[in-house]
């Protein structure tokens, strides 16, 4: 759980202020102000009165300060805004030998404030005894050194952690916004020959708008039976693969395969065994009364009442389908986990080959907000699986979103959501999409699409196939040309 | 070495090399000039001959004579300043091992409270500080007296008589030549860039404007003789657009700069670039802007209006073709090249006078047209000639239809021209006194009034519809487009508006809509900061529609504009201002 902060800002162009003055002087706690930013505790939120009040004080002041000044009631000259936010913090490492602290400091005033800077346990006194809190604001984040910072951007404070050491510069960043971070660590990178990222922004803020847990954890032990399991293994044999997928395009269509698509079938030991005997009524009325014969497999139905001919034998056909709960399992989770598998497959064969490319983290099933501008608040967009890889010899991170689509006819729609449901904002946290398919392999093969956000493009590329293998090196080839390797 | 100094100023106007021009060079100066903005690093500059003479000739006195010298580009919109400083400023900064060149906008002494000499001090330490920290450090050094057990006051003393500063600077530079570990914090303190922390340890108070105009002084007089240092300041006129009080303090400062400059700085030449209509009217007689431009005027370069004639058309041509070439790798023809001034001349507004921004980010347009074989001229027979690459054809020698709308003014022209103006200065009048409510309802009023003119019919979309900050259309009757709208002056409360229209989109229930809406920020050009920019940056999903202080005036004049040919003229300048929304639109449909 990460902790939540109030900031509150005073935006004024024209007049100078003590904010922490007059904060104190409208009975509000805050952790610290600086400059004209104030930062709450949850607890010591200030509401709508305690805003007014403080209004009040600094219009008090401004007139005060400046008897000749005529106020109009009607001009904007502030503006107090206020704010709930996580905090954000971030890791990086500086690889300059030359980089001295001092230096450093000289760094940041150039792009910023520093407004003090010391020894971390130095700032404790203010910053974290002086409080009953058990809420750290400096303390959690353990460098020799802190500089309390401001940019010149709405809530632009932060504190950034520094000291030397033989493993280099090492920086940490504790701030309130994205927005801010990514300022700083563009700064930074533009400043710095070589950094090294201890944590990805991209994918921190991706997580960061994730809404619900996400994996459906009340269907899970249908994913986890035995028959499930080995109906998955099944799908991907190789000698079974062009059966398999006959008998899946029938059960995640119809649901069923007749007897004679059974009889084409049964002859693969591998498929017979997931399928039972059914009998399909043909003429079902249902508002007729109906019964079986247990020992006979008869079934009988009542047509009318007045006909002393009117029980008669009901039509049925014999077909063949699985236990009710592995269909239910194939038409809501097989494909995904048919993905998922190949994709732990590669992650686990470049990790041994020590590939240039490693799948560091796969992500099943979230829902994310790519949409709202500031906190993420509803759950706009679905993502399969979600890649976050590296090319280990340039030390360069892609973000792969994975969409399983069971028929690859679906690649246009899916193309569509994509710059629909993500919006500019957020698209260049990915590098590229990949949709996968299992069915119709023949009619969308190897399609390669450009996606157009108003300030970028990125790749989407169709991946289908219905056997494992291929499927598995069809997936390999779309990653490596996401991540530029050939 | 000086010599080296004064060669680089003498090229400052030569044509940049063309074997030079790299790919992607070419396509980042035609993608700005395309979306009609300057380029930051511009290869090529044509005409201006005047002014480009002054110029060199103020640059290399400046270095000569030791002095202080300045220039004040005066031109009317779209003319070409920008283009014109970022040249200058991109020349010397590829030589930059000879001079130190910094480049400032108004906007960026909102960080320094509007003090422009602040500004200066913290530009100059932020990109050398090298330089700046050496020049203090020996010049430290160097004024200490070389007599043993002198004490701390006859110490400062010596500091102080040889240097002619304040108590504050003599003891800052004391303590930088004396104690090492207070020697990063009194640079910095000389450089405007400190804190709380740094005065704490120095044991200083804070440095005055003087003391900083000192620092300059001293940066230009020790930090090498062969070096010059040149300031240039652009869109001056951005500061009259400062709410009441910033301008006071960025015109004192100023003033103060400026007249220290003269008789004080050594090899320092100010070059600033202002929009004339800004310096005409009532804003003149304001007292401290009065005295400032009485000082300013005999530096005035007054930068040739751009005209549509043949010669210019050609010059422009050469150049835009040759970097259009190398940046798309497209061929255009002889054929095609003869073609695009009639296309040009179809599509300028001819009633008006056109400027050098908008004559070139036409031509890049015709030439898109070429490209993407889109009809960029009505359907004729023509006879194919034998295709080569432009870059080996004699533009100059291109004989183009002459055309009368290219050599003259027509007189309906020139009668539009006066009732245009006279239109202009009572909407701005009434503009500048009405306060910002008013101004803000104003604002709206005229978009509601221009916004149909334009292709966005005015819709109720939400339950907000009629909120003084927002106005909410249909483009083409189907896509939903709502504007949030802000004539705020600060740049800090602009910022502010920018968050609060992040907010009305987050609150916008987007499931309500079939087709996602469009979000647009509609503020004045002139009000934004580095800090409005960034975070415009990190938002591209609200589109920028920043509108500059004159087009805010046509916007004005034309819901009060009765006669209909001015009306339209009037829409004719104004149509631009919404050619962010119209791409985005574009894009859309291309999907």
């Amino acid at each position: 759980m990460k902790n939540k902060w109030i900031l509150l800002e005073l935006r004024c162009d024209l007049f100078e202020f003590n904010f922490e003055d007059l904060i104190k002087k409208c009975g509000l706690v805050s952790r610290i102000v600086v400059e004209n930013i104030a930062l709450f505790e949850e607890k010591d939120r200030p509401n709508s009165s305690d805003i007014l009040q403080l209004e009040e004080a600094i219009f008090e002041n401004i007139l005060n300060n400046n008897p000749s000044f005529e106020m109009d009631p009607d001009e904007e000259i502030l503006e107090l805004k206020l704010i709930e936010c996580d905090e954000f913090i971030f890791d990086l490492v500086i690889n300059d030998d030359d980089l001295e602290e001092e230096k450093f400091i000289d760094f940041l005033q150039v792009f910023g404030r520093v407004h003090e800077y010391d020894l971390e346990h130095v700032h404790f006194e203010n910053l974290e005894y002086s409080f009953d809190s058990s809420m750290p604001l400096i303390h959690d984040i353990r460098m020799k050194n802190v500089a309390i910072f401001c940019l010149d951007m709405l809530y632009g404070i932060c504190f950034v952690g520094y000291m030397k050491r033989e493993t280099g510069f090492q920086v940490r960043i504790k701030t309130f916004q994205y927005d801010i971070v990514k300022t700083i660590i563009d700064k930074f990178s533009e400043n710095f020959g070589e950094i090294t990222f201890k944590d990805n922004l991209k994918w921190n803020r991706l997580l960061n708008r994730k809404i619900s847990s996400g994996y459906r954890t009340t269907d899970s032990f249908i994913a986890e039976n035995d028959l499930m399991k080995q109906f998955l293994k099944t799908t991907k044999n190789t000698e079974s693969a062009e059966n398999m997928m006959q008998l899946l395009s029938k059960l995640c269509g119809k649901g069923y395969v007749s007897e004679k698509e059974y009889s084409d079938l049964s002859h693969d030991k591998n498929i017979g065994k997931f399928l039972l005997p059914f009998y399909r009524i043909d003429k079902n009325h249902l508002s007729n009364m109906v019964w079986f014969g247990l020992s006979t497999g008869t079934v009988y139905k009542e047509q009318n009442k007045t006909d002393p001919k009117r029980i008669q034998q009901a039509q049925f056909t014999r077909i063949f389908s699985t236990h009710h709960d592995l269909l239910y399992y194939i038409r809501s989770y097989w494909h995904q986990h048919f993905v998922e598998e190949a994709l732990i497959k590669i992650q686990s064969s470049w990790n041994e080959s020590r590939y240039a490319l490693q799948i560091i983290d796969i992500k099943i099933d979230h829902q994310f907000d790519l949409l709202s501008e500031k906190n993420a608040q509803n759950a706009t967009r679905d993502i399969d699986c979600l890649l976050l890889v590296r090319n280990i010899e340039m030390q360069k991170d892609y973000i792969i979103p994975i969409e399983s689509k069971r028929n690859s006819k679906e690649f246009n729609k899916v193309t569509k959501e994509t710059v629909e449901k993500i919006s500019s904002t957020y698209c260049d946290i990915f590098d590229g999409f990949i949709v996968t398919s299992y069915f119709n392999k023949e009619s969308e093969e190897n399609i390669s699409r450009t996606l157009s956000w108003a300030c970028s493009q990125k790749k989407i590329i169709l991946c289908v196939e219905n056997v494992y293998s291929k499927f598995i090196n069809k997936l390999q080839e779309s990653i490596k040309e996401i991540c530029e390797v050939s | 070495m000086k010599d080296f100094s004064l060669q680089h100023i003498d090229n400052l106007f030569e044509d940049y090399n063309t074997n030079n021009l790299t790919d992607e060079n070419c396509r980042i100066e035609i993608n700005a000039m395309r979306n009609t903005q300057p380029p930051e690093q511009p290869t090529f500059f044509i005409n201006q001959h005047d002014a480009k003479g002054q110029i060199r000739s103020k640059l290399k006195h400046s270095l000569r004579e030791n002095a202080f010298s300045c220039i004040v580009l005066k031109g009317v919109i779209g003319d070409g300043k920008t283009h014109f400083l970022n040249h200058i400023h991109a020349h010397f900064k590829r030589n930059s091992q000879d001079f130190f060149i910094i480049k400032l906008r108004v906007e960026e002494t909102e960080r320094y409270k509007r003090n422009f000499i602040k500004t200066v001090v913290s530009e100059i330490f932020a990109k050398y500080y090298q330089q700046f920290r050496n020049t203090f450090y020996f010049l430290a050094k160097n004024s200490l007296s070389r007599q043993k057990g002198n004490n701390l006051d006859n110490e400062l003393d010596v500091i102080r008589n040889q240097l002619n500063v304040s108590d504050e600077l003599a003891k800052l530079l004391f303590k930088l030549s004396h104690d090492p570990d207070l020697e990063a914090a009194s640079i910095r303190v000389l450089g405007n860039s400190y804190g709380k922390t740094e005065l704490k340890l120095l044991e200083i108070n804070e440095l005055t404007s003087q003391d900083y105009l000192k620092v300059i002084q001293l940066f230009t007089e020790h930090s090498g003789e062969d070096k010059l240092l040149i300031i240039i300041l652009d869109e001056f006129e951005h500061a009259y657009g400062l709410p009441a009080g910033a301008r006071t303090v960025f015109f004192q400062s100023f003033k103060q700069f400026y007249d220290a400059a003269g008789p004080a700085f050594k090899r320092t030449s100010f070059i600033a670039a202002f929009t004339e209509q800004y310096a005409k009217g009532n804003k003149k007689e304001e007292n401290i802007e009065t005295a400032m431009w009485t000082r300013l005027e005999p530096h005035m370069v007054e930068l040739e209006s751009f005209t549509l004639s043949n010669d210019n058309l050609k010059k422009l041509l050469s150049h835009l073709i040759v970097r259009y070439e190398k940046a798309y790798d497209f061929e255009i023809t002889k054929d095609m090249v003869l073609d695009i001034p009639k296309s040009l001349l179809k599509r300028l507004d001819v009633t008006h006078a056109i400027n050098y921004r908008k004559a070139v980010s036409t031509l890049i347009i015709i030439m898109d047209e070429i490209r993407e074989n889109r009809p960029y001229l009505p359907p004729k027979s023509k006879s194919i000639m034998p295709t080569r690459q432009v870059g080996q054809l004699d533009l100059f020698s291109l004989h183009f239809e002459e055309d009368p709308l290219l050599t003259q003014t027509p007189p309906e022209l020139k009668k539009s021209e006066d009732s245009y103006s006279q239109l202009i200065n009572l909407v701005r009048l009434d503009w500048e006194k009405s306060n910002e409510k008013i101004k803000k309802s104003k604002f709206k009023s005229a978009l509601e009034k221009v916004l149909p003119e334009v292709g966005f019919s005015l819709a109720k979309l939400t339950e907000k519809s009629e909120d003084v900050s927002r106005i909410e259309t249909l483009k083409e009757n189907t896509l939903p487009f709502i504007f949030y709208i802000s004539p705020a002056k600060s740049g800090k409360i602009l910022v502010g508006k920018f968050d609060d229209c992040l907010n009305m989109k987050d609150e916008i229930n987007l499931e309500d809509f079939a087709v996602m809406p469009k979000f647009c920020f509609v503020y004045s050009f002139e009000s934004r900061n580095d800090s409005l920019i960034n975070s415009m940056k990190l938002h591209p999903e609200i589109i920028d529609i920043g509108i500059e202080e004159a087009y805010m005036y046509d916007l004005l004049a034309f819901m009060i504009a009765e006669d209909i040919g001015l009306r339209e003229n009037l829409l004719q300048r104004v149509r631009p201002i919404f050619d962010n929304v119209t791409a985005t639109v574009r894009n859309d449909n291309e999907e």
